[in-house]
């Protein structure tokens, strides 16, 4: 045991805090292993750290990855939230994409939802009034148009949700892309 | 700005040095790491992370195997969709590479 190596295992669980207490194990105990290879190939505890580095960096990485893992295995409005909040906080978004094209896409869904609720509520209000309406077409002509706005508000609520699925995705791939943890260098090895 | 442009091109072909590496025999995490640093020189950390995509993608499995000294080790080797992955990535960077020397003028 020495400092390099300790340091690096609790820089990396303090980054990997909040996750699921078996998976944080599972990745120390990968990293642990690390060390220990590296020691056996006569490594100093300090040089494989430097190689292998940035825990910080690292541990965002991997919870990004973690993230877009339960998000392809289940895709969930809670789950795509999340997904979009971790790589938001990535920090690989750029400026014009993070201020200006996401509060427009968050309004737009916004007004999208709103739609549904209105359609839905139209629906309702067009059977419970329709004694006092009297529209031209009678009861069969309300209850048609009842019908109609039901389905119109979920033919829009699965428009909504497809898009949402593909912005997530596209923002899964983005940030697996844009990880910023790949250069090996001793000039990631002082950031934090 | 030199830089920047080895960091992505290393990222776009990572993958690829993977699955050609476990493609001749089947290598634990530790080795896996120290190869690509040594060959592409990116940091041995990201291996697992990538290592851990790879098996979800379904491109590598794992096994344990016991070593007489230390814990068991966790060996990678590539699934038949690895190796269908591995064949059209190496197809997708040899027309690349190619058109990219054209350009440069470099001749092989």
């Amino acid at each position: 045991m020495s400092a390099g190596r300790d340091n690096f295992l609790a820089s990396l669980r303090a980054g990997l805090q909040g996750l699921p207490p078996r998976t944080v194990e599972e990745v120390l105990g990968e990293y642990a292993v690390h060390f220990d290879e590296g020691a056996s190939a006569n490594r100093s505890d300090e040089e494989i750290a430097r190689a292998l580095g940035n825990p910080a960096t690292l541990a965002e990485e991997l919870r990004v990855e973690m993230q877009i893992e339960q998000w392809e295995a289940r895709r969930t409005p809670g789950s795509a939230i999340s997904t979009i909040y971790r790589v938001a906080g990535l920090g690989v978004l750029n400026a014009a994409l993070l201020f200006v094209v996401g509060p427009i896409v968050v309004l737009l869904g916004a007004f999208m939802l709103i739609l549904v609720v209105a359609l839905l509520w139209a629906s309702v209000w067009l059977v419970v009034a329709a004694d006092s309406l009297t529209l031209p077409g009678g009861m069969t002509a309300t209850l048609l148009a009842s019908a109609g706005s039901i389905f119109a508000a979920i033919s829009l609520a699965a428009l909504l949700a497809l898009g949402v699925t593909g912005l997530v995705n596209a923002l899964a791939r983005y940030a697996r892309l844009h990880y910023r943890h790949l250069p090996n260098s001793n000039r990631q090895g002082n950031q934090s | 700005v030199t830089d920047q442009l080895d960091v992505q091109l290393k990222k776009g072909v990572l993958e690829l040095c993977v699955l050609q590496l476990l493609s001749g025999q089947d290598h634990y995490g530790y080795q896996v790491a120290t190869r690509l640093s040594e060959s592409i020189g990116m940091s041995e950390g990201t291996v697992y992370p990538l290592m851990r995509r790879m098996l979800n993608d379904g491109l590598v499995e794992t096994y344990l195997v016991e070593s007489n000294a230390g814990p068991s080790r966790k060996y990678y080797r590539l699934t038949e969709a690895g190796r269908t992955t591995l064949r059209h990535q190496r197809e997708s960077w040899r027309s690349f590479s190619r058109a990219i020397n054209q350009i440069l003028g470099t001749r092989q």
